[in-house]
Formats: structure tokens, C-alpha cells, sequence
């Protein structure tokens, strides 16, 4: 007799299969099945793979729509179906799955000729996983009530600098967010410029709902620092070397709230 | 926060409609909330789900205990779940009776296992946990299959009034999915009602399936099916009234829609309620 978790061993199996037809496990499997003539056990699986598949295809619907408008249903279909099959879910919570699809989306952009032109794919998706990360990401906590302008010496030292819970911030050479903005709502999608230099990007929360936002450099050099909490003195050094004006910056970026004092 | 618990037919709330709810704040009795939508730990969710909670009772519903697997316990899951519970105080919680993941690979499906008494050991043992983390007991619901084991040694109802017995776990009778797995397995739905300890029933789930011809999906695509409604009423003919909740997932259409089969169930409440009023009065 198979015990509990032998049973729950081949049923997964069969569905992490990237085809059910792969017949060693499918024979196994259906040897501890009852027989069913209506529904015989091979169809059943693939109800199920197309259930489990199906939840993480409709995720990434969710979560990149944009990328959807542009491949075009079909297309996206096959491609987020892909990805579905060799990415397992690691996570109850399903809004935390397809962090990992613009990587994805990278090898396929430079494997395939198709993609020659949607070589921006990549850099789009990751602004649409940071909008939809923005949207569910926790409230920031209170935070110690002092402005970085009233900041002294001393203080200086008991404190370290946060940024905001919600936000991101990536760079990329496409006009990904003229691209984003063209595809919102159902208006005719207006032709896009290709970029000059380097854009920057935010994304961050306001009054519960998500925005997108262009930041200049030394902002940007900021944000990426604080990824990670760090103490004044040290962000000023490090952003220093790579030569942005944090004296100037910094405290329009407080005051937006994109980056918040920490007491230590 | 008003303790108020659910009666009558009740909605089962979806992110589409939350604006029209909050907004108009429809006559519908109850909502049950679907827990895995709102884990969001800021932002806009939690705010809409404290307007909803404020002008109605709610219960959760869940996917992801994986009730039945050998997985350990996915406590992150289940701590989001009880912050849930300690801000909006729902009148229960319920989840399936299944399992959802193994090997750490989640399929967010609601997958079958085999009714054995080493199985029944197992899950009894975890829906212990899972009631003594939320401090309450938990509404496990039957589930739709398309597979059944040869290892099971009892049928699904005598595995739920077993886990029941062992956990003090209530039960939520889905009827759309006793129909299903009458169809697919030829488990006559009516036995499978009765063969449920009604006092242990505290919620009734009514959704429509998707006809594929020599099978049925438990899609929750369509309006509840004749058959379903025949066999609602029979359980309130048998068992008596429960709160009673109309389930649709997947090309939700409009709140109306969603209205009408609510006060269809509660109409056949009604006409059974007045029927059985008018016989005692007959008899006396």
C-alpha cells in the first residue's frame, strides 16, 4: 500500500512533467488510480497541470500587462507558459510569483531573431513587476520625526537612512516608461522616441496607489545605495565617489518621502 | 468592529467588484473574503477590506494550508493569516481539504490524496496546529476531484466526520462539488450530504461548474446549475437552513448577477421554511 506522502510524491511529479505524456511516471501514477471511464487518469492530470499552470500564467497576465499588449495574447501565452514550466511556485502567496520573468524574458529577447526589435522586453517588465511590487508592498513604519535638514552632528551619527518600503528604482537605455505610458487605457498607441541617455526611474507609492516617476541621476545613485539601510555619514561617502551631489538632493527626496531617517 | 455573524445567502467578494460594494454598500448579508487575495501587508487592500468589514460580517476563505500535505507547515502563510484574522475578526475561516504544495514546489490547485487512516492521522494532526496558531477552529471544505486512489479505505464524508470528530473542525459543504464528483466518479451527491454530520455544517458553497461533455470542471464560471439548486434544496429539506454562499471565480460577471443567486438560495429557503410551517400547522 503507497503511504500519504508517496501518493503526493507522483502526483507532483506528474505535474512538474513537462509533458504528461512522459510515460514512466505516467504508468506509475496510473497504477494507483482508480479506473475511470469517463475520466481516465491521464486526462484528470492534465486538468490538474492545466489548473496549477493556468494560476501562474494568470499571475503573470496580472502582473505584466503591458508585455501582454505587446506580444499579443497568443504569443505572451506561449512565452508565460514557458516560464511557467521551468519556474515553480516557492511561494503560497501567489502575487509573489514571476519576480524572475524579465530574466527570462532576456534570454529569449537575445535567443530568438523574432525579438529583435522588443530588445527593450526585459527592461519593460521589470518596470512592471516594480509597479505591481509597489502596490502590494507593506506600509512603512513610523519613522523617527526629524527632517534631514534639522539634522545635527550628532544626530547625525544615531541615525541611518531607509528608503520607502514601496518604492524601486532601475536605469535602462530604452524608453520603457514612454513605451508603459503609451499602452495605458485603450487609446491608439502613440509612436515612442528612442532614448538619448540613460533614463532613470522610480516607482513608488502615493495615496495607496502606484507611480512612476523619472528621477535624475544623483537620485538614482541614492536609491541604489539605500537598497540596504545606511548610516549618513557612509552614503555620503559612497555616493560622493561615484559623483553625485547628495548635499542638494537628499533633502527633496526626504521630503517627497522616498527616503526616510531610521533611528539606529 | 461590530461582531456580526453571517446568515442567509452571502457573496463571495472579488477584487472587480470591492469599489461598487464599498461605493453602494449593496443589501447583501455576508461576504466571505477570499484571505489569499488580501495578504498584502499595506497599500490600498488592506484599506479596502477594513471599509468592507466595517458594514458587513465576512468570513475568510483560504488555498494555501495545504491541509493535507507532508510539507512542513508554511507558517509564514499561516502568520499572515492570523494578522488577517486579529484586524478583521471574521466570523470563521475555512480552507479545503487537500493539499497545494510538496517538495516545496506550490501548484495552487487543490490537490487529492487518498482517504486512509494513516492519512486522516496526518491531517488530524495538522488541523490541530493549524487551529491551535489561529486560536479557532477552522471550516474544512469537501473538495472537486477528477481522480480517485484505490488506497482509500473511506469515502471523502466519512474522512471529514472523522476529522471532524478528532479536531472539532467544522465543515463547509460545497454542493456544486458533490455534484461534480457525482458526475466524474458516480458518488451519489444526496448520500454524500446525508452521510455528513449536519450539525458539524456551518457554511454552504454554491458555484457553477463547466460542462465538457463527459465531465465536469469545477470552474466556478457559471450560474449555479439546476441540478446544484435541486440538490440545495434538499440539504435545507434535510438539515435545515445554513449560511450560504454563492462562489464565482472565473468570467465574473456583474455584482447583479451575483445578487440574483444570492436571493434565488435564500427563496428556496424561504419556500421550504413556509412549507414546513404550513405542514405543522396542517397537522396540528
Amino acid at each position: 500500500m503507497k503511504n500519504h506522502q508517496t501518493c503526493q510524491k507522483l502526483f507532483s511529479e506528474m505535474l512538474d512533467l513537462k509533458s504528461i505524456e512522459e510515460g514512466f511516471a505516467a504508468e506509475k501514477f496510473s497504477a494507483i488510480l482508480k479506473e475511470n471511464i469517463r475520466l481516465p487518469g491521464l486526462v484528470a492530470m492534465d486538468i490538474y497541470r492545466n489548473n496549477s499552470i493556468g494560476a501562474r500564467q494568470g499571475a503573470l497576465q496580472h502582473i505584466y500587462p503591458v508585455i501582454e499588449k505587446i506580444l499579443g495574447e497568443r504569443c505572451f501565452n506561449m512565452m508565460a507558459n514557458d516560464f511557467v514550466v521551468a519556474s515553480p511556485s516557492l511561494d503560497s502567496d501567489l502575487n509573489n510569483y514571476g519576480r524572475a520573468f524579465p530574466d527570462f524574458l532576456v534570454d529569449q529577447v537575445t535567443q530568438h531573431t523574432a525579438f529583435t526589435d522588443f530588445i527593450y522586453l526585459p527592461d519593460l517588465a521589470r518596470l512592471e513587476w516594480s509597479y505591481h511590487a509597489a502596490y502590494y508592498a507593506p506600509d512603512d513604519e513610523p519613522m523617527y520625526d526629524l527632517s534631514l535638514v534639522s539634522l545635527s552632528p550628532d544626530n547625525e551619527k544615531s541615525v541611518s537612512l531607509v528608503r520607502s518600503r514601496a518604492l524601486s528604482s532601475l536605469s535602462t537605455a530604452y524608453p520603457v516608461f514612454d513605451i508603459w505610458q503609451s499602452h495605458q487605457g485603450n487609446e491608439p498607441v502613440k509612436e515612442v522616441a528612442a532614448l538619448t541617455e540613460e533614463d532613470y526611474l522610480l516607482v513608488y507609492r502615493q495615496q495607496r496607489h502606484p507611480e512612476i516617476e523619472r528621477i535624475n541621476r544623483d537620485e538614482w545613485i541614492i536609491l541604489q545605495e539605500l537598497v540596504v539601510p545606511q548610516g549618513i555619514e557612509h552614503l555620503v561617502d559612497c555616493v560622493l565617489e561615484k559623483g553625485a551631489d547628495v548635499q542638494h538632493v537628499l533633502p527633496g527626496m526626504s521630503e517627497k518621502g522616498w527616503v526616510r531617517i531610521m533611528e539606529d | 468592529m461590530p461582531e456580526m455573524t453571517p446568515a442567509g445567502a452571502g457573496i463571495g467578494l472579488r477584487g472587480q467588484h470591492i469599489p461598487e460594494v464599498i461605493q453602494g454598500l449593496p443589501e447583501v448579508p455576508w461576504f466571505e473574503i477570499l484571505a489569499d487575495n488580501h495578504l498584502a501587508e499595506g497599500g490600498l487592500i488592506p484599506r479596502q477590506l477594513a471599509t468592507v468589514r466595517s458594514s458587513y460580517p465576512v468570513t475568510f476563505h483560504c488555498v494555501g494550508m495545504s491541509i493535507a500535505g507532508v510539507d512542513p507547515l508554511d507558517m509564514a502563510y499561516l502568520e499572515k493569516i492570523r494578522k488577517l484574522v486579529e484586524n478583521f475578526e471574521p466570523a470563521w475561516i475555512s480552507d479545503h481539504l487537500c493539499f497545494t504544495q510538496y517538495g516545496g514546489h506550490q501548484y495552487h490547485d487543490l490537490l487529492p490524496f487518498p482517504y486512509t487512516e494513516q492519512s486522516l492521522q496526518h491531517i488530524g494532526e495538522r488541523v490541530m496546529k493549524i487551529q491551535d496558531f489561529l486560536d479557532r477552529p477552522l471550516v474544512i471544505e469537501n473538495v472537486s476531484t477528477y481522480v480517485q486512489y484505490r488506497e482509500s479505505t473511506m469515502t471523502e464524508a466519512e474522512f471529514l466526520k472523522a476529522l471532524s470528530d478528532r479536531t472539532g473542525s467544522g465543515i463547509l459543504l460545497d454542493i456544486n462539488n458533490a455534484y461534480v464528483n457525482e458526475i466524474n466518479h458516480g458518488i451519489d451527491a444526496r448520500e454524500f450530504i446525508q452521510s455528513l454530520p449536519a450539525d458539524k455544517i456551518r457554511e454552504i458553497h454554491l458555484a457553477g461548474y463547466e460542462d465538457r461533455g463527459e465531465y465536469l470542471i469545477d470552474a466556478h464560471n457559471n450560474r449555479v446549475s439546476n441540478a446544484v439548486w435541486d440538490l440545495y434544496s434538499f440539504f435545507v429539506q434535510q438539515c435545515g437552513e445554513r449560511p450560504t454562499l454563492i462562489e464565482w471565480d472565473n468570467n465574473i460577471p456583474s455584482f447583479d448577477v451575483l445578487i440574483q443567486e444570492a436571493q434565488y438560495a435564500d427563496r428556496i429557503v424561504s419556500s421550504i421554511t413556509d412549507l414546513s410551517v404550513l405542514a405543522q400547522e396542517v397537522v396540528r
